[in-house]
Protein backbone atom coordinates (compact mmCIF):
# COMPACT_ATOMS: atom_id res chain seq x y z
CA UNK A 1 0.00 0.00 0.00
CA UNK A 2 1.11 3.86 -0.16
CA UNK A 3 1.61 5.55 2.44
CA UNK A 4 2.58 9.46 2.78
CA UNK A 5 4.71 11.03 5.14
CA UNK A 6 2.27 14.00 6.49
CA UNK A 7 5.47 15.98 7.00
CA UNK A 8 7.56 16.23 3.79
CA UNK A 9 4.79 14.15 1.81
CA UNK A 10 7.49 11.55 0.78
CA UNK A 11 5.30 8.59 -0.45
CA UNK A 12 6.91 5.03 0.50
CA UNK A 13 5.42 1.83 -0.56
CA UNK A 14 4.76 -0.49 2.77
CA UNK A 15 3.86 -3.99 2.97
CA UNK A 16 0.34 -3.71 4.31
CA UNK A 17 0.63 -6.94 6.34
CA UNK A 18 3.16 -5.68 8.59
CA UNK A 19 1.03 -2.78 9.53
CA UNK A 20 -0.45 -4.17 13.08
CA UNK A 21 -4.53 -3.62 13.55
CA UNK A 22 -5.11 -0.27 14.80
CA UNK A 23 -1.89 1.13 12.65
CA UNK A 24 1.24 2.21 13.58
CA UNK A 25 3.22 5.32 14.35
CA UNK A 26 6.27 5.16 11.82
CA UNK A 27 9.54 7.50 11.74
CA UNK A 28 10.01 8.84 8.09
CA UNK A 29 13.54 8.13 6.81
CA UNK A 30 13.44 11.09 4.96
CA UNK A 31 12.83 13.93 7.19
CA UNK A 32 12.58 11.85 10.37
CA UNK A 33 9.44 12.99 11.16
CA UNK A 34 6.60 10.70 13.00
CA UNK A 35 3.40 9.83 11.37
CA UNK A 36 0.50 7.72 11.43
CA UNK A 37 -0.01 4.60 9.42
CA UNK A 38 -3.00 3.58 9.65
CA UNK A 39 -4.38 0.07 8.84
CA UNK A 40 -5.04 -1.17 5.51
CA UNK A 41 -8.91 -1.29 4.16
CA UNK A 42 -8.35 -4.54 2.21
CA UNK A 43 -6.37 -5.97 5.72
CA UNK A 44 -9.40 -5.14 7.88
CA UNK A 45 -11.98 -6.17 5.71
CA UNK A 46 -10.51 -9.52 4.29
CA UNK A 47 -8.27 -10.62 6.94
CA UNK A 48 -9.82 -9.67 10.53
CA UNK A 49 -7.71 -11.77 12.17
CA UNK A 50 -4.10 -12.23 10.21
CA UNK A 51 -1.41 -15.61 11.16
CA UNK A 52 1.12 -14.03 13.25
CA UNK A 53 4.51 -13.22 11.38
CA UNK A 54 7.53 -13.88 12.33
CA UNK A 55 8.75 -10.15 11.61
CA UNK A 56 5.97 -8.74 13.78
CA UNK A 57 6.43 -7.04 17.54
CA UNK A 58 4.37 -7.99 19.31
CA UNK A 59 1.93 -5.62 20.96
CA UNK A 60 2.45 -6.07 24.46
CA UNK A 61 6.18 -5.76 23.59
CA UNK A 62 8.36 -2.99 25.35
CA UNK A 63 7.66 -0.01 23.62
CA UNK A 64 10.14 0.69 21.26
CA UNK A 65 11.11 3.99 21.26
CA UNK A 66 10.93 5.83 17.14
CA UNK A 67 14.26 7.09 17.46
CA UNK A 68 16.77 5.00 14.97
CA UNK A 69 20.28 5.11 14.23
CA UNK A 70 20.74 8.23 12.39
CA UNK A 71 20.86 8.02 8.69
CA UNK A 72 24.30 10.35 8.64
CA UNK A 73 27.07 9.65 8.07
CA UNK A 74 26.51 6.05 6.92
CA UNK A 75 26.53 6.07 3.18
CA UNK A 76 23.07 5.17 1.71
CA UNK A 77 22.47 1.39 0.88
CA UNK A 78 22.21 0.03 -1.84
CA UNK A 79 18.59 -0.56 -3.55
CA UNK A 80 19.22 -3.82 -4.12
CA UNK A 81 19.65 -4.79 -0.56
CA UNK A 82 16.63 -2.91 0.60
CA UNK A 83 13.74 -4.21 1.41
CA UNK A 84 10.43 -2.53 0.42
CA UNK A 85 9.57 -2.75 3.86
CA UNK A 86 10.89 -4.68 6.71
CA UNK A 87 10.14 -4.58 10.71
CA UNK A 88 13.30 -5.41 12.21
CA UNK A 89 13.16 -8.24 15.17
CA UNK A 90 12.92 -6.83 18.89
CA UNK A 91 16.68 -8.38 19.23
CA UNK A 92 17.97 -5.34 16.82
CA UNK A 93 15.92 -2.72 18.49
CA UNK A 94 17.68 0.69 18.97
CA UNK A 95 19.06 2.39 21.81
CA UNK A 96 16.43 3.83 23.63
CA UNK A 97 15.36 7.76 22.91
CA UNK A 98 15.58 10.48 24.98
CA UNK A 99 12.52 10.78 27.16
CA UNK A 100 10.87 13.43 25.39
CA UNK A 101 10.88 11.23 21.72
CA UNK A 102 9.57 8.18 24.01
CA UNK A 103 6.16 10.03 24.33
CA UNK A 104 5.67 8.41 20.64
CA UNK A 105 6.74 5.20 21.24
CA UNK A 106 3.11 3.77 21.47
CA UNK A 107 3.57 1.08 19.00
CA UNK A 108 6.76 0.19 17.08
CA UNK A 109 7.30 1.63 13.98
CA UNK A 110 7.25 -0.47 10.74
CA UNK A 111 10.93 0.53 9.60
CA UNK A 112 9.59 2.91 6.54
CA UNK A 113 11.48 1.28 3.81
CA UNK A 114 13.26 3.74 1.35
CA UNK A 115 11.00 6.08 -0.95
CA UNK A 116 9.57 4.50 -3.95
CA UNK A 117 12.11 7.39 -5.71
CA UNK A 118 14.71 8.79 -3.61
CA UNK A 119 15.07 11.36 -6.41
CA UNK A 120 12.01 13.21 -5.21
CA UNK A 121 12.97 13.82 -1.90
CA UNK A 122 16.50 13.36 -0.63
CA UNK A 123 17.69 13.87 3.16
CA UNK A 124 20.05 17.16 2.83
CA UNK A 125 23.23 14.94 4.35
CA UNK A 126 22.47 12.18 1.81
CA UNK A 127 22.75 14.54 -0.86
CA UNK A 128 25.61 16.67 0.82
CA UNK A 129 27.35 13.69 1.15
CA UNK A 130 26.94 12.30 -2.47
CA UNK A 131 27.32 16.09 -4.02
CA UNK A 132 31.27 16.28 -2.51
CA UNK A 133 31.87 12.61 -3.45
CA UNK A 134 30.53 13.58 -7.05
CA UNK A 135 32.98 16.93 -7.33
CA UNK A 136 35.74 15.34 -6.41
CA UNK A 137 35.08 12.29 -8.42
CA UNK A 138 34.53 14.41 -11.34
CA UNK A 139 38.15 15.81 -10.73
CA UNK A 140 39.41 12.07 -10.83
CA UNK A 141 37.75 11.25 -14.21
CA UNK A 142 39.01 14.27 -15.74
CA UNK A 143 42.52 14.91 -14.29
CA UNK A 144 43.47 10.93 -14.63
CA UNK A 145 47.03 12.09 -15.33
CA UNK A 146 47.34 15.25 -13.16
CA UNK A 147 46.18 12.91 -10.33
CA UNK A 148 48.78 9.53 -11.03
CA UNK A 149 51.45 12.79 -10.98
CA UNK A 150 50.20 13.92 -7.53
CA UNK A 151 49.75 11.07 -5.77
CA UNK A 152 53.34 9.63 -6.98
CA UNK A 153 55.20 12.81 -5.95
CA UNK A 154 52.76 13.31 -2.98
CA UNK A 155 51.69 17.01 -4.61
CA UNK A 156 48.20 16.52 -4.99
CA UNK A 157 47.18 19.28 -2.74
CA UNK A 158 49.11 21.99 -5.11
CA UNK A 159 48.27 20.73 -8.11
CA UNK A 160 44.95 20.76 -7.46
CA UNK A 161 44.13 23.56 -5.25
CA UNK A 162 42.78 25.42 -7.96
CA UNK A 163 39.83 22.85 -8.67
CA UNK A 164 39.27 22.32 -5.40
CA UNK A 165 38.31 25.53 -4.84
CA UNK A 166 35.97 25.78 -6.83
CA UNK A 167 34.92 21.97 -5.83
CA UNK A 168 34.36 23.70 -2.72
CA UNK A 169 32.32 27.11 -3.48
CA UNK A 170 30.09 24.70 -5.76
CA UNK A 171 29.61 22.63 -2.87
CA UNK A 172 28.56 25.16 -0.21
CA UNK A 173 26.52 27.08 -2.47
CA UNK A 174 24.51 24.20 -2.85
CA UNK A 175 24.45 22.53 0.40
CA UNK A 176 24.90 25.46 2.81
CA UNK A 177 27.41 26.99 4.54
CA UNK A 178 26.25 25.42 7.76
CA UNK A 179 26.25 21.76 6.20
CA UNK A 180 29.42 22.13 4.50
CA UNK A 181 31.57 23.26 7.54
CA UNK A 182 29.45 21.43 10.15
CA UNK A 183 30.03 17.88 8.32
CA UNK A 184 33.43 15.83 7.03
CA UNK A 185 31.73 14.92 3.44
CA UNK A 186 33.99 16.90 1.35
CA UNK A 187 37.51 16.03 3.26
CA UNK A 188 36.25 12.53 3.47
CA UNK A 189 35.65 12.26 -0.65
CA UNK A 190 39.10 14.51 -1.31
CA UNK A 191 41.25 11.58 1.07
CA UNK A 192 38.95 8.53 -0.03
CA UNK A 193 38.64 9.36 -3.73
CA UNK A 194 41.03 11.93 -5.00
CA UNK A 195 44.02 11.06 -2.52
CA UNK A 196 42.89 7.25 -2.91
CA UNK A 197 42.46 6.71 0.64
CA UNK A 198 45.54 8.28 1.93
CA UNK A 199 45.10 11.22 4.52
CA UNK A 200 46.38 13.62 2.68
CA UNK A 201 43.84 16.21 3.07
CA UNK A 202 43.62 17.44 7.03
CA UNK B 1 7.79 24.41 -23.64
CA UNK B 2 7.60 24.22 -27.35
CA UNK B 3 7.34 27.30 -29.78
CA UNK B 4 5.25 27.20 -32.83
CA UNK B 5 6.65 29.56 -36.01
CA UNK B 6 3.19 30.10 -38.05
CA UNK B 7 5.52 31.13 -40.90
CA UNK B 8 7.50 28.51 -41.40
CA UNK B 9 4.81 25.99 -40.34
CA UNK B 10 6.79 24.25 -37.47
CA UNK B 11 6.96 23.21 -33.81
CA UNK B 12 10.53 23.72 -32.40
CA UNK B 13 10.89 21.47 -29.84
CA UNK B 14 13.65 21.02 -27.20
CA UNK B 15 15.63 17.96 -26.19
CA UNK B 16 18.13 18.37 -23.44
CA UNK B 17 20.45 15.23 -23.42
CA UNK B 18 21.80 15.37 -19.40
CA UNK B 19 23.87 13.12 -17.68
CA UNK B 20 27.15 12.96 -15.32
CA UNK B 21 30.80 14.53 -17.05
CA UNK B 22 32.28 12.06 -19.62
CA UNK B 23 28.61 9.86 -19.45
CA UNK B 24 28.30 10.04 -23.47
CA UNK B 25 26.03 13.18 -23.89
CA UNK B 26 28.26 15.22 -26.50
CA UNK B 27 28.95 11.44 -28.84
CA UNK B 28 25.21 10.90 -29.11
CA UNK B 29 25.12 14.66 -30.21
CA UNK B 30 27.82 14.35 -32.51
CA UNK B 31 26.71 11.23 -33.86
CA UNK B 32 22.95 12.15 -34.94
CA UNK B 33 24.67 15.32 -36.10
CA UNK B 34 26.55 13.20 -38.17
CA UNK B 35 23.70 10.63 -39.81
CA UNK B 36 20.78 13.91 -39.79
CA UNK B 37 20.69 14.71 -43.62
CA UNK B 38 22.51 18.36 -44.26
CA UNK B 39 19.25 19.15 -45.50
CA UNK B 40 17.12 18.73 -42.73
CA UNK B 41 19.77 20.20 -40.12
CA UNK B 42 21.24 23.62 -38.84
CA UNK B 43 24.40 24.33 -37.49
CA UNK B 44 25.82 22.42 -35.00
CA UNK B 45 26.83 24.89 -32.01
CA UNK B 46 29.43 24.51 -29.57
CA UNK B 47 29.63 26.37 -26.33
CA UNK B 48 33.10 25.96 -24.61
CA UNK B 49 33.93 26.38 -21.60
CA UNK B 50 37.52 25.17 -19.97
CA UNK B 51 36.79 21.79 -19.64
CA UNK B 52 33.37 21.00 -21.41
CA UNK B 53 31.61 21.54 -24.16
CA UNK B 54 27.90 22.49 -24.73
CA UNK B 55 26.77 20.88 -27.40
CA UNK B 56 23.52 22.41 -29.88
CA UNK B 57 21.84 22.00 -33.24
CA UNK B 58 18.33 21.71 -34.63
CA UNK B 59 17.10 19.36 -37.12
CA UNK B 60 13.74 18.48 -38.91
CA UNK B 61 13.38 14.62 -38.69
CA UNK B 62 11.68 13.88 -42.17
CA UNK B 63 9.85 11.01 -40.71
CA UNK B 64 7.81 11.98 -38.03
CA UNK B 65 5.14 13.47 -40.14
CA UNK B 66 2.98 16.46 -39.16
CA UNK B 67 0.52 17.54 -36.36
CA UNK B 68 -2.24 19.34 -37.34
CA UNK B 69 -0.11 20.06 -40.81
CA UNK B 70 3.05 21.46 -38.45
CA UNK B 71 6.02 19.95 -39.42
CA UNK B 72 8.39 19.54 -36.01
CA UNK B 73 11.60 21.00 -35.13
CA UNK B 74 14.02 19.50 -32.83
CA UNK B 75 16.66 21.27 -31.47
CA UNK B 76 18.97 18.56 -29.00
CA UNK B 77 21.40 20.41 -26.37
CA UNK B 78 23.58 18.87 -24.36
CA UNK B 79 24.75 20.29 -20.80
CA UNK B 80 28.15 20.09 -19.18
CA UNK B 81 28.13 17.19 -17.19
CA UNK B 82 30.91 18.48 -14.67
CA UNK B 83 28.88 18.42 -11.09
CA UNK B 84 30.17 22.47 -10.76
CA UNK B 85 28.85 23.88 -13.70
CA UNK B 86 25.14 23.54 -12.01
CA UNK B 87 24.58 27.40 -13.28
CA UNK B 88 24.64 26.55 -17.02
CA UNK B 89 22.81 23.56 -16.75
CA UNK B 90 20.15 24.80 -14.85
CA UNK B 91 19.49 27.51 -17.61
CA UNK B 92 19.90 24.81 -20.45
CA UNK B 93 16.74 23.46 -18.71
CA UNK B 94 14.93 26.30 -19.50
CA UNK B 95 11.88 25.82 -21.88
CA UNK B 96 12.88 22.37 -22.16
CA UNK B 97 10.10 19.36 -23.89
CA UNK B 98 11.69 15.93 -23.38
CA UNK B 99 14.98 15.11 -21.48
CA UNK B 100 16.88 12.19 -22.16
CA UNK B 101 19.61 11.10 -19.21
CA UNK B 102 22.67 9.68 -20.57
CA UNK B 103 23.82 7.28 -17.58
CA UNK B 104 27.48 6.58 -17.54
CA UNK B 105 27.48 2.68 -16.89
CA UNK B 106 30.55 2.14 -15.11
CA UNK B 107 30.78 1.16 -11.77
CA UNK B 108 33.33 3.68 -10.83
CA UNK B 109 30.15 6.71 -12.26
CA UNK B 110 28.15 5.59 -10.13
CA UNK B 111 28.12 8.15 -7.59
CA UNK B 112 28.19 10.64 -10.25
CA UNK B 113 25.02 8.92 -12.57
CA UNK B 114 23.08 9.32 -8.93
CA UNK B 115 23.94 13.28 -8.20
CA UNK B 116 23.12 13.92 -11.67
CA UNK B 117 19.85 12.71 -11.31
CA UNK B 118 19.15 13.79 -8.07
CA UNK B 119 20.54 17.53 -9.72
CA UNK B 120 17.95 16.73 -12.99
CA UNK B 121 15.50 16.23 -10.97
CA UNK B 122 16.01 19.69 -8.14
CA UNK B 123 16.43 21.83 -11.30
CA UNK B 124 13.23 20.52 -12.71
CA UNK B 125 11.09 21.06 -9.79
CA UNK B 126 13.75 25.09 -9.47
CA UNK B 127 12.14 25.37 -12.93
CA UNK B 128 8.86 24.69 -12.16
CA UNK B 129 8.45 21.58 -13.88
CA UNK B 130 7.60 17.95 -13.27
CA UNK B 131 9.90 15.39 -14.53
CA UNK B 132 7.00 12.58 -13.20
CA UNK B 133 4.86 14.07 -16.28
CA UNK B 134 7.71 15.23 -19.12
CA UNK B 135 8.59 13.12 -21.71
CA UNK B 136 11.86 11.36 -20.21
CA UNK B 137 14.20 8.51 -21.13
CA UNK B 138 17.43 7.24 -19.81
CA UNK B 139 20.24 5.80 -21.96
CA UNK B 140 23.01 2.95 -20.29
CA UNK B 141 25.55 4.18 -21.85
CA UNK B 142 29.09 2.38 -22.47
CA UNK B 143 27.93 -0.79 -22.63
CA UNK B 144 30.70 -2.61 -23.89
CA UNK B 145 33.05 -1.86 -21.18
CA UNK B 146 33.76 -4.59 -18.80
CA UNK B 147 33.61 -2.38 -15.74
CA UNK B 148 29.61 -1.46 -16.71
CA UNK B 149 27.39 -2.31 -14.12
CA UNK B 150 24.66 -4.35 -14.35
CA UNK B 151 21.21 -3.19 -16.26
CA UNK B 152 19.36 -4.44 -13.25
CA UNK B 153 21.01 -2.71 -10.83
CA UNK B 154 21.45 0.50 -12.64
CA UNK B 155 17.69 0.49 -13.50
CA UNK B 156 17.11 0.12 -9.81
CA UNK B 157 18.93 3.03 -8.93
CA UNK B 158 18.75 5.73 -11.33
CA UNK B 159 14.77 4.68 -12.66
CA UNK B 160 13.04 3.85 -9.74
CA UNK B 161 9.52 4.98 -11.35
CA UNK B 162 7.10 7.08 -9.03
CA UNK B 163 3.69 5.87 -7.61
CA UNK B 164 0.62 6.55 -9.87
CA UNK B 165 -2.11 8.15 -8.04
CA UNK B 166 -4.64 8.38 -11.33
CA UNK B 167 -6.44 4.78 -10.99
CA UNK B 168 -7.40 4.91 -14.82
CA UNK B 169 -3.95 4.15 -15.23
CA UNK B 170 -3.38 1.23 -12.75
CA UNK B 171 -2.92 -1.40 -15.34
CA UNK B 172 0.34 -3.08 -17.05
CA UNK B 173 1.85 -1.50 -19.50
CA UNK B 174 4.87 -3.91 -20.90
CA UNK B 175 7.83 -2.22 -22.15
CA UNK B 176 8.09 -2.46 -26.19
CA UNK B 177 12.32 -2.37 -25.94
CA UNK B 178 12.25 -4.88 -22.99
CA UNK B 179 10.40 -8.17 -23.13
CA UNK B 180 9.32 -9.21 -20.29
CA UNK B 181 9.67 -6.19 -18.18
CA UNK B 182 7.20 -3.64 -17.65
CA UNK B 183 6.70 0.22 -17.66
CA UNK B 184 3.61 0.64 -15.35
CA UNK B 185 3.87 -2.47 -13.27
CA UNK B 186 2.14 -3.19 -9.88
CA UNK B 187 4.45 -3.57 -6.55
CA UNK B 188 3.16 -4.48 -2.99
CA UNK B 189 0.09 -2.60 -3.82
CA UNK B 190 1.31 -0.58 -5.46
CA UNK B 191 1.10 0.66 -8.77
CA UNK B 192 4.84 2.04 -10.50
CA UNK B 193 5.38 4.15 -13.76
CA UNK B 194 8.74 4.01 -15.08
CA UNK B 195 10.54 5.83 -17.84
CA UNK B 196 11.41 3.80 -20.87
CA UNK B 197 15.36 2.89 -20.56
CA UNK B 198 17.81 1.78 -23.70
CA UNK B 199 21.50 0.13 -23.53
CA UNK B 200 24.04 1.86 -25.77
CA UNK B 201 27.54 2.52 -26.84
CA UNK B 202 27.52 5.88 -28.04
CA UNK B 203 30.53 5.60 -29.68
CA UNK B 204 29.67 3.07 -32.08
CA UNK B 205 25.67 4.75 -32.50
CA UNK B 206 24.76 1.85 -30.54
CA UNK B 207 21.20 2.51 -28.86
CA UNK B 208 21.71 6.51 -29.93
CA UNK B 209 18.40 6.37 -32.48
CA UNK B 210 16.29 4.03 -30.73
CA UNK B 211 16.66 6.83 -27.09
CA UNK B 212 16.32 9.94 -29.96
CA UNK B 213 13.14 7.78 -31.73
CA UNK B 214 11.69 7.03 -27.91
CA UNK B 215 11.87 10.59 -26.88
CA UNK B 216 10.65 12.19 -30.46
CA UNK B 217 7.68 9.82 -29.52
CA UNK B 218 6.91 11.37 -26.30
CA UNK B 219 7.58 14.82 -27.23
CA UNK B 220 4.89 14.61 -29.71
CA UNK B 221 2.73 12.71 -27.96
CA UNK B 222 2.73 15.21 -25.70
CA UNK B 223 2.06 17.69 -27.76
CA UNK B 224 -0.78 15.94 -29.78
Amino acid sequence: MNVSCTHCDTTFRVDPKKVPSGGVQARCSVCSGVFFVPEAEETRSYQPAPPPQPARVPKEATPRPVARPPVVPAPPPPATQMPAATVPPPATAPPPAPPSQRAFAAAPPPAVARPINPFLAQDPATKARRLARALISDLVVYHPAKRADGLRDGSLKILFEEEIQKCWEEYTEQVGEEMANSTGYFTEALNEILADGRPVFP
Amino acid sequence: MSLINYASREINCKLVYYGPGLGGKTTNLEYIYEKVAPTAKGKLISLATETERTLFFDFLPVDLGTIRGFKTRFHLYTVPGQVYYNASRKLILKGVDGVVFVADSQVERMEANLEAMQNLYDNMVQHGYDLTRLPFVIQYNKRDLPNAAPIRELQESLNPGWPIEDPAKHRPVPDPDRPGEFLVYEQDGVWIERVPSFEGVAVQGVGVFDTLRTISKRVLKALG
